[in-house]
């Protein structure tokens, strides 16, 4: 596939719908003069496979003469199919349109790997782009790259990975990273050392704190033992103080409990007491003690037959109300206790229960017997009536009414099948008929069989049902058949009749059944009768048998019971209270306070003990008052001999402090109060040594077990630890960043040394033949667009120093093998180019550029424009199947 | 053995250890692994007493002595007088952490402590009731370097009714721990014990099935590769012989997980993989907090988005605000990339282009000329740190990663 055409539709000075072509498939040589459009043309090539510039950009426009807007067609082909890539301007540069096959892809399959700019420097250029080759950053990258077989420059690598190394560490640095965490570690280690030292001064400061406990124990021993004497001597000052003061009391005290004793004594001898009475004290006192319920039972006496005269006078009374057969030994016959009357009680309801019983059996049998009689009567005048047997009426009656139910069962007229009969009969009728008048006598003979067959439908069953009827009539007792209705009325009558029978049979029964019931209720009652006779026998109470009448005598009975008892009770009680009252008498008889004659006046009695009573008190109080006297004469006695061993043994415990103190022997209570005194101040200064050793080791031992609670050195530990961690991981990365600087690097050198690009190599040889031989390396090193020529005898000469023809002939050998270097980029993208052979030295290196140009035609498609015949003809001797074109002035 | 012996046997609480190889950025974090080792002593002291244990048996480095910590010798003090005050006796013999030697802040224990000696194996019997139950044999360490066989030293007696030997040792040359007072397990055999009350291996587990030999492990794991349960165990000889049984007792879980990212499309799916893993760690971790190392490997076009600068950053700083928040927290420690490009280097090995002569420069310096590159690049870097952190790397490992990040920045993804 190569261009065929260009067609300028709307672009710059060129005339509206132009056309260049058709282009060769190798070179075409375009020879026009100066303003014929050979710019134009190769810019507009660009224009439709890039779009138009905007306005904004610095590139000339080539605005067309009325302002519309710019459009141009390019046309490709092969053999055997066209594709028509057309731009309009517009947004964007305008969209190109592609006809032809996949012409979706076209476009870009066609530019791919190559940039406008590239385009542009490359593909069509004029002498404005020759020598800009250098400056395309791009193209330098892509000389290299491909050189080197990448994408990317090997430089740009190295300078990634030397940026890379060089923010962790760099010999120079101080705030890289590495550098950054290795000033952490070293804080973090100096934290670590200062922890250690902390460690180091605990150690020896415990050794200071077990020497402290040592002292403040001792110091605070001391100070106890010392504050142990003074308490001592204190104490003892103030219990020397007590015994003093002890003894001095004791013996005011024995003073004192002599005289006392002395005074009891003289008051025990004034006392005088009644000797004879103290000897009777218990008697009088009995009788004393007994006084009020002597008086008691002198009232009780007079009030016990008081009431026993008032009791006789009620029991005369119920005796009398009772009757002349009751005195007091019927009365005590009758037994008492509620056995008699639950007894009574039992017997009066049994009593009572038989009777009633007896009359509801005596009542239930008589009605059984009314209901029977008036049954049976009803049953023989049905008998009667219906004519039955009287010797079997019910059996009579059961044959009867099982025939009469027969009979129901067949009504009159009921003898053979009609229908069936009259039907089979007409059959012989039509079919004789039919036979006689057709004269078939066969049909006549054929008439007899429904003939016979009507005959015995109609007779047949008839003959046997009149015989078992007539059976049934005379077992019903009937001479004929009554109508239906009567025998109805007859079946009736006859189940009435069993019922009645059966009825009869069931009443007899029962009466059976209630009429011994009755007979033994009378049995029953009888018993009761007889139990209750006996009873009023047994409780002599046989005045009455009726019930009511007996229960009232009883209760009488139990009045005079009661009345009588009373009397018993009240002489009992009289009888005792007097003797009581006589007992008492003899009681202050035998104590002398009454003479045996005075021993029933309880008057009498009763002053004589309360006189005897008031004696014996009066001096019983005296008799306490002298051994109370004595008691206190004992107790003193006692007393004044413990004050008097006590005051002893103060003395000596007295003795014996002064002695232990260290007093002297004269000494006393004020002085032993000095050596209290003294030895309080001494254990005063002690415990303030002790507590000062303490102070000190209460100070140190906390602060020794802050730092052991605190665990700041395993922290800064573990900080240390990350650090390391983190300064291992860069300097890991540093490593392999660094290692693999130095590989890109290496090879880098390698490469300059001994591979020098494939572009470079082919455009030496380009430049070589464009120059005669003048030149034979072209050299530059890798990374830099720095170029060098060296000649034949290998001197160098820098790109710079060269002529502007030699370093136009050097770019476009450069720009022919980096094309010839492009293997991926489409075949069909072509090469324009825009005189550039002008500033050639000679016509010599113009024709050695033209042979180079078209031998790179024939695998790149070249579109040359020139507006010098010379050139053309240079061409045209180098390729002479080329395809020349011609443009006129615009 | 007539009579059951209950003991608690705990080893390494190493109180007051530095933890190494984490970065605890989180206050909360920081107050619960300063907290943790305490923590695990008070959960010992309290399993001594819920067991009814008569007494309890320390093999070595209860704390770490170089540390000069105050506060935890005086932690470990409290906790013996806890034990005391409950009739509790304890055994302990001194590591290489806690050498007898080694730096006291001069704390006195309760009488019921009894602190082997560390001229000899010492022989102490454990009277309950008036009647020895148990022999303990033990040996501290004198100094912090021990490397005699000490376990030749110990020898039952005939009568003892039950024989336990304390000892802080490396039985079989484990790697990664110092190989100090060595045994093997046969000369554990030889010694004629019931059981072996071990110290030193921070891993627990048996070492030995007759006799029980056992590493109680730390209680609490001190540093990222000291992951899954950690704790004590409880033992318990009788007629039926002897038997142990583990305890948990850290506060918080270790924990190391890795995502490979050879199906994850992108930093989206990759944080959801790693919050998968995260609550995997969780639930694994039953209830307690843990931290959380987590490695991304693989290869996936995830490899070119993590290499841009900030977005590893990103992501974990993400994982460390969601993991905390939730209860329990998880603190995503650290977020490895060790993901690899999509395209195998060996793509680029046979190509002619700079990235082949990279890779095959970079083949060509395995070994003695990237150790030595490391060296130079390191020694230049650490020269003046305050300290040198624990790298542990590989040359050729870095070499391999460094030629992945060149290929990274010298191939982008629209090469590929």
């Amino acid at each position: 596939m190569r261009l065929r055409r260009i067609d300028a539709v709307r672009f710059g000075a060129l005339p509206r719908d132009s056309s260049l072509g058709e282009l060769g498939d190798a070179l075409t040589v375009v020879v026009g003069p100066n303003e014929a459009g050979k710019t134009s043309y190769t810019t507009l090539v660009r224009h439709v496979l890039y779009g138009f510039p905007n306005a904004r950009s610095s590139e000339r426009q080539y605005v067309p003469v009325n302002d519309d807007r710019r459009a141009g067609r390019l046309v490709f082909a092969d053999g055997a199919a066209e594709w028509v890539v057309e731009r309009v301007d517009g947004t964007y540069g305008g969209t190109a349109e592609v006809r032809g096959p996949e012409a979706d892809v076209f476009l870009e399959r066609l530019t791919a790997g190559v940039t406008s700019d590239v385009y542009r420097s490359v593909f069509g250029f004029g002498l404005d782009e020759l020598s800009d080759l250098a400056t395309l950053s791009d193209i330098q990258q892509r000389l290299y790259a491909t050189a080197a077989g990448l994408r990317v420059d090997p430089q740009q690598v190295r300078r990634q990975l030397k940026d890379r190394a060089e923010t962790l560490w760099s010999a120079q640095g101080r705030k890289k990273r590495i550098h950054a965490l290795n000033a952490e570690l070293a804080e973090a280690r100096r934290r670590v050392r200062e922890a250690e030292k902390r460690a180091d001064e605990f150690r020896s400061e415990h050794a200071e704190l077990d020497r402290l406990v040592e002292e403040s124990d001792g110091l605070q021993r001391a100070a106890r033992e010392e504050r142990l004497r003074a308490g001592r001597l204190t104490s003892q000052a103030v219990l020397a103080g007590q015994l003093e003061s002890q003894i001095r009391s004791a013996d005011a005290e024995s003073e004192r409990l002599h005289q006392a004793l002395e005074e009891a004594r003289a008051q025990a001898e004034k006392l005088d007491l009644d000797e004879g009475l103290l000897a009777r004290a218990e008697a009088i006192d009995e009788l004393a003690m007994r006084a009020e319920w002597f008086q008691d039972a002198v009232l009780r006496a007079e009030a016990s037959a008081e009431r026993a005269r008032e009791a006789r006078r009620v029991l005369a009374e119920a005796l009398k109300s009772l009757g002349g057969g009751w005195d007091e030994a019927r009365l005590a016959a009758v037994p008492v206790g509620t056995s008699v009357e639950s007894a009574f009680d039992a017997l009066e309801e049994r009593l009572r229960e038989t009777q009633r019983h007896l009359e509801e059996t005596e009542r239930l049998a008589s009605e059984a017997r009314e209901t029977t009689q008036r049954v049976r009567d009803e049953a023989t005048a049905l008998s009667s009536s219906l004519d039955l047997l009287e010797d079997d009426a019910q059996r009579d009656a059961e044959v009867r009414l099982g025939a009469v139910i027969e009979l129901l069962k067949h009504p009159p007229g009921t003898g053979g099948q009609r229908l069936p009969a009259a039907v089979a009969a007409g059959l012989a009728l039509v079919m004789g008929v039919a036979g006689a008048v057709m004269g078939d006598w066969l049909v006549v003979a054929a008439a007899l069989l429904p003939l016979g067959l009507a005959a015995y439908l109609a007779f047949g069953p008839a003959f046997s049902g009149e015989a078992a009827v007539s059976e049934l009539l005379r077992a019903a007792g009937l001479k004929e058949r009554p109508e239906t209705g009567l025998l109805l009325a007859l079946q009736t009558d006859l189940q009435r009749y069993l019922v009645l029978s059966r009825s009869l049979w069931e009443a007899d029964g029962k009466l059976a059944v209630l009429e011994g019931k009755a007979t033994e209720a009378a049995r029953r009652h009888a018993e009761a009768a007889e139990a209750w006779d006996a009873w009023l026998a047994e409780s002599g109470l046989t005045d009455a048998a009726d019930p009511l009448v007996v229960r009232a005598l009883l209760r009488e009975v139990r009045g005079a019971q009661q009345a009588r008892a009373r009397v018993t009770e009240a002489d009992v009680a009289a009888t005792t209270a007097r003797q009581a009252c006589v007992t008492y008498g003899r009681k202050a008889e035998q104590a002398g306070l009454v003479k045996a004659e005075q021993v029933a006046d309880p008057v009498l009695i009763a002053a004589a003990v309360r006189t005897a009573a008031e004696k014996l008190e009066g001096t019983r109080t005296a008799g306490r008052r002298a051994d109370q006297l004595r008691a206190e004469g004992d107790r003193a006695s006692a007393e004044l001999a413990r004050h008097e061993e006590r005051t002893a043994k103060a003395v000596r415990e007295l003795e014996t402090i002064l002695d232990d103190a260290g007093a002297a022997n004269d000494a006393g209570v004020p002085e032993l109060e000095v050596l209290a005194e003294m030895a309080a101040e001494e254990a005063e200064r002690a415990e303030e040594a002790a507590r000062e050793a303490l102070r000190r080791r209460s100070e140190l031992q906390g602060r020794l077990e802050t730092v052991a609670s605190e665990d700041a050195g395993a922290r800064v530990r573990l900080e240390e630890a990350a650090l390391l961690e983190r300064l291992g991981k860069a300097v890991e990365e540093y490593a392999v960043t660094a290692t693999a600087l130095g590989l890109v690097e290496e090879t880098l050198a390698l490469y300059e040394r001994e591979r020098q690009p494939a572009i470079l190599k082919r455009a030496e040889d380009i430049f070589d033949v464009m120059t005669a031989g003048r030149y034979r390396h072209v050299v530059t090193p890798l990374g830099s667009f720095d170029l060098s020529v060296e000649d034949a005898e290998s001197r160098s000469k820098h790109g710079g120093h060269l002529s502007r023809g030699t370093a136009e002939q050097l770019y476009l050998a450069l720009r022919l093998a980096y094309i010839e270097n492009l293997r991926d980029v489409h075949r069909a993208l072509p090469v324009l180019m825009d005189d550039v052979l002008v500033n050639f030295d000679d016509e010599g290196r113009q024709a050695a550029a033209a042979t180079a140009i078209a031998e790179f035609a024939k695998e790149r498609q070249v579109v040359f424009f020139t507006c010098h015949e010379s050139v053309a003809e240079l061409f045209a001797e180098a390729s002479p199947d080329h395809v020349r074109l011609s443009l006129g002035r615009c | 053995m007539s009579r059951t012996v209950r003991f608690v046997h705990a080893a390494d609480l190493h109180l007051g250890a530095p933890f190494k190889g984490v970065d605890a950025a989180d206050a909360r974090v920081r107050e619960a692994l300063v907290a943790s080792t305490h923590e695990a002593l008070d959960r010992i002291v309290g399993l001594c007493l819920s067991e009814q244990a008569d007494f309890l048996v320390l093999a070595g480095d209860v704390y770490n002595a170089a540390e000069k910590s105050v506060h935890d010798q005086a932690a470990f003090r409290s906790a013996m007088r806890r034990l005391a005050e409950a009739g509790v006796r304890a055994y302990v013999a001194h590591g290489n952490h806690d050498p007898a030697d080694g730096w006291s802040a001069g704390l006195q224990l309760p009488d019921t402590v009894h602190v082997f000696s560390g001229a000899e194996v010492e022989r102490v019997e454990h009277v309950r009731d008036g009647e020895t139950v148990a022999v303990l044999y033990g040996r501290s360490f004198p100094t912090r370097k021990v490397t005699d066989r000490w376990v030749r030293d110990y020898e039952r007696r005939a009568d003892d009714p039950l024989a336990i030997g304390v000892l802080h040792t490396n039985v079989g040359g484990r790697a990664g721990y110092d190989d100090y007072a060595p045994a093997s397990a046969d000369e554990l055999g030889g010694a004629g014990m019931d059981y072996w009350a071990l110290g030193h291996i921070h891993m627990p587990g048996r070492v030995l099935d007759d006799p029980l030999a056992v590493y109680a492990g730390c209680p609490q794991g001190l540093q990222p590769n000291e992951d899954g349960p950690r704790g004590c165990y409880v033992v318990e000889a009788g007629a039926h012989g002897v038997e142990e049984r583990f305890v948990e007792t850290a506060s918080v879980r270790w924990a190391r997980s890795a995502v490979d990212v050879a199906d994850v499309g992108g930093i989206d799916e990759l944080m959801s993989a790693l919050g998968d893993v995260c609550d995997a760690a969780r639930a694994e971790a039953a209830g307690r907090p843990a931290i959380l190392r987590l490695d991304v490997s693989g290869r996936s076009a995830v490899h070119a988005e993590l290499a841009r600068p900030g977005v590893l950053d990103g992501v974990l700083k993400t994982m460390r605000e969601e993991q905390l928040d939730r209860d329990p927290w998880i603190w995503v420690d650290d977020l490895r990339d060790r993901t690899r490009r999509e395209l195998e280097a060996d793509a680029s090995r046979t190509r002619d282009g700079f990235d082949g002569e990279l890779v095959r420069l970079a083949d060509g310096k395995r070994g003695a000329p990237a150790e030595a590159e490391l060296e130079r690049v390191l020694g230049a870097v650490t020269a003046r740190l305050a300290a040198r952190p624990d790298l542990d790397l590989d040359a050729d490992a870095v070499l391999e990663r460094a030629r992945d990040l060149a290929l990274d920045l010298l191939l982008p993804e629209a090469d590929r």
